[in-house]
């Protein structure tokens, strides 16, 4: 197990340098450089400005050198500086990801709390009512874009019924903690909701597979009840692709939910690649996308540990 | 056991999302007596700093933070803030001499004070002068320095400009416009500490713990992307502001922004840019004539700006004056007005809208008119040819690259009925939108098949006077100003705007502006839709919230932020 482990961590850092390479070089071929921005804002501006600006962000250097010139500051800590918030790229990341999680660990907590018990009551109720609702549930889920579902969440539960804020961010020091769970419930209920569709199909599919093994048909032939049947048996077998379906949701989740964070104005790591993909930001949206990348190496590595210690059988010596 | 666990865990949690749900909404609804005040815009600035932030959503900000020499009201008088007065001829603060040199003298108020209670003197203009005209100062504004001499500071409270050649806007421009400072003991050290080069990196005006200013509100907080919140300053030269706290919150979605106000979570919203687009503000007119949203009224205004479909003047297609005359002949503008814009917008046929005090009556006009088009083209060269785009002499296609912002709904559909009107009349348009942010980078495009016609606004206001915009000087990369985005050269419209750039008798400056506006109908240099309208949406109980209209000049909504009050 350790020699696994040192030989994927030892994996992982060409592999990270592979897609920092292809990021950097697709977003600095695309249209437009941070630059840009200065002039969106100083329509007047007068090009021998934009040239001693270029030159003294080394935007004026060939794409490779650049990409050095990066890594180098990226190795030693320095992720830069942003043209567009004015700030180190560091402190912008440090007070996004915070909010980030805020939003999409209860979202993860909820639809993991909510999918697992549904899909394995649809799948050993296979064809009942309680079947076809959840099948129903995770393709609307599934289908309805996260932008449009945000919406309607906000008229429905803000402009219609009153009961909770439309989006934003309690900002500033005194707010409370019921204050700031308010604001997190409606676009946290479209994160899981989204998720739960996504993790219901999952569970099921794969309860349904294990349901059929011979070992459960012997548990049954030892005369278990049915509950301890599907606890202690179906369950943990059949939660090894949930795992892996979680693992690269996880990641994704870190890197902040991208529509929604938007929609409800929510200032998270999702926001912000947004926002530094429109205006062309280009050292934000590198240090999101590479932190992104870190994570889904980070967790297909835990998944890889899980399945072992789900699955005794799975060994890689 | 595992899944008890789990039912319990969710039924608890269940439990508790119920009773966050009932706690009632805080937000504007119900409040007995209110001294806070939340704004809703959809254009976050990128910073509050005097020299670099000039774009207009940004100089609606800065008034509530700093000072400006003067400000306008919404009926355009004149509000003195940290000037004494405002030099003009008739004050004698404004000199002009025989040899055509200025010298116009400023004269601060006494005993001011920046938010840390640091004085507010000459220094500090001084001082903003001196990075202005550092041309190792990467700033984008420096029109003034094609026409001023020197400035002196003969003590702390005076600074006398002196002009190399008379100018009209010397009382608007000197430091950009209406001359906002920096606090010489915040700024020089931190600029000391970057260099020069890298001017756009200090934090003053993007980190409100190092920014300080001389306005009404101090700058206290911004989560970027969320909100930007202002507190009153009590030592504020022109008396305290009524009002505690200005939040400023930011929606990248427009439907957002619109979902917000129905939730009854924002209390006043501006007109564009920055603001709400009319289209959206007609959709809320529109529910609150039907009784679906009460306490808030929608306002329109009329705006020195129209949406233009701005000619690149050195596309060959475009040189012959008939082509463009037949292309606005083309257009149902009056139709787009009433379709489009329910008859809120009028069609425009000068470049002032026409309750403007300089409106020609009588300038000649486009009216739709496919038949005048086709006949124009006819008489211009360009025949019908067998795909139904017309062709000239030579086999050129009369076929046009249009650009549009992408992304903005109204102006697409726009643009897709002018093309079908065109193309009635034989001309095809290609559409290349682009993102507005890559419009603005590179106007005119350096690709293989640069636009012939772009969509953007086309303001007239005093510091988009047609001198700035129409003179060949002030074609980008020429002069100073680069403003002449038309590319439009012509030495007849040089000598009449050099006559109206130095003179200052208001009567014979209207002469020259409709003489001005006369060659300008007869040459179509751009093709301008409609005059803008702009709208605000502001609740019922709110006092004072008196925007301008859509305008180009520095806090045209927050001129008078000191004053908003709630009538409870």
């Amino acid at each position: 197990m350790r020699r696994f482990l040192v030989r994927r961590l030892l994996l992982t850092v060409p592999f990270l340098l592979a897609v920092s390479a292809m990021l950097f070089l697709i977003l600095t071929l695309a249209p437009g450089d941070p630059i840009d921005l200065f002039i969106l804002s100083n329509r007047e501006v007068q090009p021998r400005d934009v040239e001693a600006l270029k030159r003294a962000y080394g935007l004026d250097r060939p794409i490779p050198v650049r990409y050095v010139r990066w890594l180098g500051r990226v190795a030693s800590g320095d992720l830069g500086w942003s043209l567009y918030y004015r700030q180190p790229v560091m402190t912008i990341l440090r007070e996004r990801v915070p909010n980030s999680l805020l939003l999409t660990l209860p979202a993860l907590g909820l639809a993991v709390a909510l999918a697992v018990p549904i899909g394995i009551l649809s799948a050993v109720r296979q064809y009942s009512i309680v079947d076809h609702a959840a099948n129903l549930v995770a393709f609307a889920g599934y289908s309805i874009p996260l932008f449009w579902l945000g919406i309607v969440a906000m008229y429905f539960f803000a402009v219609v019924l009153h009961w909770l804020p439309p989006g934003g961010f309690p900002g500033g020091a005194g707010v409370t903690v019921v204050t700031r769970l308010r604001y997190v419930i409606l676009p946290m209920l479209v994160i899981s909701f989204h998720l739960i569709a996504l993790l219901v199909r999952h569970v099921r599919s794969s309860v349904l597979e294990v349901i059929r093994q011979d070992f459960v048909r012997t548990a049954r032939a030892k005369g278990l009840t049915e509950a301890r049947i599907i606890n202690r048996h179906v369950v943990r077998n059949a939660l090894l692709p949930v795992v892996t379906v979680l693992s690269l949701v996880i990641p994704a989740l870190f890197g902040g939910a991208p529509v929604t964070e938007s929609v409800f104005g929510w200032p998270g790591i999702g926001h912000l690649l947004v926002q530094s993909v429109l205006v062309g930001d280009h050292l934000v949206s590198m240090a999101v996308l590479m932190m992104i990348a870190l994570l889904i190496v980070a967790f297909s590595l835990v998944a890889d540990v899980a399945y072992a210690w789900l699955d005794p059988r799975i060994q890689y010596e | 056991m595992r899944l008890a666990w789990v039912r319990t865990g969710f039924v608890v949690g269940l439990l508790a999302l119920l009773v966050l749900t009932l706690i009632p909404t805080r937000g504007s609804a119900g409040a007995a007596f209110r001294k806070e005040l939340v704004l809703g815009n959809i254009q976050e600035p990128s910073g509050l700093n005097a020299l670099t932030s000039v774009a207009s959503t940004e100089t609606q900000f800065m008034p509530l933070f700093t000072a400006y020499s003067f400000l306008r009201s919404d009926r355009f008088d004149q509000i003195n803030d940290y000037v004494t007065a405002v030099p003009t001829l008739s004050n004698g603060l404004w000199k002009v001499s025989a040899d055509g040199k200025m010298e116009v003298t400023w004269k601060l108020r006494p005993n001011m004070k920046w938010h840390d209670g640091h004085p507010f003197t000459s220094e500090d203009f001084k001082f903003t002068w001196e990075v202005y005209k550092n041309p190792k100062v990467p700033l984008g504004t420096r029109p003034a320095l094609d026409d001023i001499d020197s400035v002196a500071f003969p003590d702390t409270l005076t600074m006398i400009v002196h002009y190399k050649r008379p100018t009209s806007q010397a009382n608007l421009l000197w430091l950009g416009a209406f001359a906002a400072p920096l606090p010489k003991h915040v700024v020089g050290p931190m600029l000391q500490r970057v260099g020069a080069e890298r001017y756009p990196e200090i934090p003053y005006g993007s980190d409100p713990a190092q920014t300080v200013g001389v306005g009404p509100y101090v700058f206290k907080s911004w989560q970027r992307g969320v909100e930007m919140v202002f507190e009153a300053n009590p030592n504020y030269h022109l008396g305290r502001p009524v009002l505690d706290r200005i939040v400023v919150r930011f929606f990248t979605d427009v439907n957002a922004l619109v979902t917000t106000i129905l939730a009854g979570q924002i209390d006043a919203v501006s007109p564009n840019p920055g603001g709400i687009p009319l289209a959206q503000a007609l959709e809320i007119d529109d529910r609150i004539q039907r009784g679906q949203l009460q306490r808030y009224h929608v306002s329109f205004y009329d705006a020195p700006a129209s949406e233009a479909y701005i000619i690149n003047n050195d596309s060959p297609l475009l040189q012959d004056r008939r082509v463009r005359q037949a292309l606005l002949y083309a257009i149902d503008r009056e139709g787009i007005a009433q379709t489009v814009f329910r008859g809120k917008v009028a069609v425009a046929n000068s470049i002032y809208p026409s309750k403007h005090p300089w409106y020609l009556q009588d300038i000649k006009k486009y009216n739709y008119d496919p038949a005048a088009a086709r006949r124009t083209l006819d008489e211009a060269g360009w025949r019908a040819g067998a795909d139904g785009i017309r062709r000239n002499a030579a086999g050129e296609r009369l076929s046009l690259v249009v650009t549009v912002p992408s992304g903005d709904r109204t102006r697409e559909r726009i643009q897709e009925i002018i093309q079908a009107q065109w193309k009635d009349v034989g001309v095809e348009m290609v559409i290349d939108n682009k993102p507005i942010r890559l419009i603005l980078g590179d106007l005119w495009g350096t690709g293989r098949r640069p636009p012939d016609l772009l969509n953007l606004s086309h303001p007239i206001d005093e510091f988009n006077d047609i001198d700035v915009i129409y003179h060949s000087e002030n074609v980008p990369g020429v002069g100073q100003r680069g403003r002449n985005y038309l590319r439009w050269k012509n030495p007849q419209y040089d000598a009449v705007l050099n006559e109206y750039g130095k003179t200052f008798d208001l009567k014979k400056r209207k002469e020259l502006s409709q003489r001005f506006q006369r060659m300008w109908a007869e040459d179509v240099p751009i093709l301008l839709i409609y005059t803008f309208v702009g709208a605000s949406v502001v609740r019922d109980d709110l006092i004072g919230f008196k925007p301008l209209g859509l305008a180009c000049v520095p806090g045209c909504y927050t001129w008078n932020a000191r004053s908003w009050r709630w009538s409870r």
